[in-house]
């Protein structure tokens, strides 16, 4: 009897979330028309920010794979004194409020400040440029890759790196050759969830570049110059762009899963 | 061949302390010892992993202390063998090759004769994960000699298979080791594995080299009470001689052994092998020891069959599948030990 009524409370909860958050969701897909298609194609402003958009996280996501394997492989390797420390600043961009994000990023590589004159002496600027659209989505997103790829190296055993150098390879042999194709989907999966996040991200981008416009940015701006009705097809858009970035993610998680219980 | 020279490293708390020893090339080691007695560590600084805080390590005459691990003449095979799980057994074997960046003829070469060496050029275009585990360590073999270097470590490689593929690959690593003219340091716990497979062997504890000799020498002959109980499991006593009878007794169990200390205690052994089993007391027979026992159990061996009796005292007598068919013993029935006077080794206490 209680165990029933445990139950069905908990139903309940369950259902409630499932509307809280399906609806939304479920509204703007069902908004998906032909005219709405065929307006936003019209619209060459829409357009040119979504594939910009798409470009720049794809950009931020190489930037992140660049830098954050490196990391991801010493964090996962070695122990060393200062790790934790390593391993909060990883994290703590994920924290921040997004906005605040882009103020601590205007506040060193603006213009006027320290990282924004060395960068300056090589022709790169941040404010309200492709660069800056591309830091701030890297600085709220490269933590999901970082920490996917460092996942994926501790699976990898160390000694299958011994043993490939045991064979001839050289340390970068054996990590190119080995570790990296062992650990590949999981950074598969960090590249697409860092992105993911980069394309959605709004806060930091507005702040520290909002030209050229991003599709969150658009978004925002079409809502407080014209209104809902303006904003909602790239809304419609880009929720379909993230839900086909969710389902190629779990698709890939699911091989993943498939490819390591054959393997044990 | 191999040459360690007084050789301490320490990895944690953990150290091995001044372990020297010489493998001549085509020698076979073993080195024994309980879990944790620093094996392993041993294997991987000669493999390249560990250097060694002092001492020397010397390959073919060459000193290998600094030498990076990628340029050390040696192949080894781990217990998890750690086959290279994105690659197929063809790809598995020709790692080393591709770096080496030999042509593809070459390459395809070599990775056929040594596929064909371990008996598994059917299996080339398999993936590591749709083989047995017999098959697993024979790609990871193949992959560890297809460069032909002259020493092969082992780190306990069989310890992971049932008891039939075992003694396959125990068998093969044999003939590989014959045919190739390879020197092998083989680590292991399993003190069978060694006696069938090695001409010396060494036994370690709490990382120190405590014996290192011929097998019969460290069977026969061990350097401690500690080495005898590790090397020896069963038909192991503590005994009191008894110099008038030239008696070796426990109880009321007792043995004919000449030539002892009087009253003084010994830790007694005897080989399984050397007892012989008879259903009838021997009349005409030069051994000393004929005891009266009733079976108690047989267990079928790799090596044999073992059949423990009871004779006042628990003992193991080792028969060939042969000897046992034609005794067609069973538990329960009445037997006699019988076993030479000299095949009773002693070691004081």
């Amino acid at each position: 009897m209680k165990s029933s009524f445990f139950n069905t409370i908990f139903k309940i909860l369950f259902v409630l979330l499932l509307i809280l958050v399906a609806a939304p969701v479920i509204n703007m897909l069902v908004s998906l028309s032909p005219e709405l298609i065929s307006y936003v194609f019209q619209d060459k402003e829409i357009v040119r920010s979504i594939f910009f958009t798409l470009e720049a996280s794809l950009y931020a996501t190489l930037f992140g794979l660049l830098l954050g394997i490196p990391t991801a492989y010493l964090l996962a390797r070695h122990e060393f004194w200062g790790k934790g420390v390593i391993e909060a600043i990883v994290d703590i961009p994920v924290m921040f409020p997004h906005s605040a994000a882009g103020i601590a990023l205007l506040s060193i590589y603006g213009s006027r400040f320290l990282f924004g004159k060395m960068f300056a002496v090589f022709g790169i600027e941040f404010v309200d440029t492709v660069f800056g659209v591309i830091l701030g989505m890297f600085f709220v997103s490269f933590s999901y890759l970082v920490n996917s790829a460092k996942e994926g190296f501790k699976k990898v055993d160390v000694h299958l790196e011994y043993v490939a150098r045991n064979l001839g390879a050289s340390r970068f042999q054996s990590f190119w050759k080995v570790v990296l194709p062992c650990a590949f989907s999981d950074i598969l999966s960090g590249m697409i969830m860092m992105w993911a996040r980069g394309l959605s991200e709004f806060g930091a981008v507005v702040i520290l570049a909002y030209h050229p416009m991003t599709a969150p940015v658009m978004i925002y701006e079409r809502f407080t110059s014209f209104g809902l009705q303006y904003s909602k097809p790239i809304s419609v858009i880009m929720i379909y762009i993230s839900l086909i970035i969710f389902i190629l993610l779990r698709f890939i998680q699911h091989k993943t899963k498939v490819k390591d219980k054959r393997k044990t | 061949m191999l040459t360690l020279g007084h050789i301490t490293l320490k990895k944690g708390d953990f150290t091995l302390k001044d372990i020297s020893f010489h493998l001549k090339a085509g020698e076979y080691l073993n080195l024994v010892g309980p879990t944790g007695s620093g094996k392993t560590m041993l294997l991987e600084m000669i493999m390249g992993i560990n250097t060694p805080a002092h001492g020397t390590l010397m390959i073919n005459g060459k000193e290998m202390n600094r030498e990076a691990l990628q340029k050390r003449p040696v192949g080894i095979v781990y217990q998890n063998l750690y086959l290279f799980p994105h690659k197929n057994v063809f790809e598995n074997i020709a790692f080393s090759l591709h770096i080496m960046r030999l042509s593809k003829k070459e390459r395809e070469k070599k990775v056929e004769d040594a596929a064909r060496f371990l008996k598994i050029d059917s299996l080339l275009e398999r993936s590591i994960q749709h083989l047995s585990g017999g098959e697993k360590q024979r790609v990871a073999l193949a992959r560890a000699l297809v460069l032909g270097r002259p020493l092969l470590l082992l780190d306990e490689p069989l310890s992971a298979l049932d008891a039939i593929t075992k003694w396959e690959i125990m068998q093969e690593i044999q003939r590989i080791r014959h045919e190739k003219g390879l020197t092998v340091l083989h680590v292991t716990h399993d003190i069978e594995e060694a006696l069938f497979l090695s001409d010396k062997i060494g036994v370690m504890m709490n990382g120190e080299l405590r014996q290192i000799g011929p097998v019969e020498e460290v069977v026969n002959r061990p350097a401690s009470v500690e080495i005898g109980k590790l090397i020896r499991k069963e038909n192991l006593f503590r005994m009191i001689y008894k110099k008038s009878r030239s008696l070796l007794c426990k109880g009321d169990f007792c043995l004919y052994k000449e030539g002892l200390e009087a009253k003084k205690e010994y830790l007694v052994h005897i080989p399984p092998e050397d007892i012989i089993l008879s259903l009838k007391p021997m009349q005409e027979t030069s051994a000393r020891n004929c005891l009266k026992g009733d079976v108690r159990s047989v267990i079928h061996h790799n090596m044999g069959v073992k059949v423990h009796v009871d004779a006042g005292i628990s003992l193991v007598s080792l028969l060939t599948q042969r000897s046992f068919r034609q005794m067609a013993l069973e538990p329960g029935q009445t037997v006699y030990l019988i076993f030479k006077s000299n095949a009773v080794g002693v070691y004081g206490l």
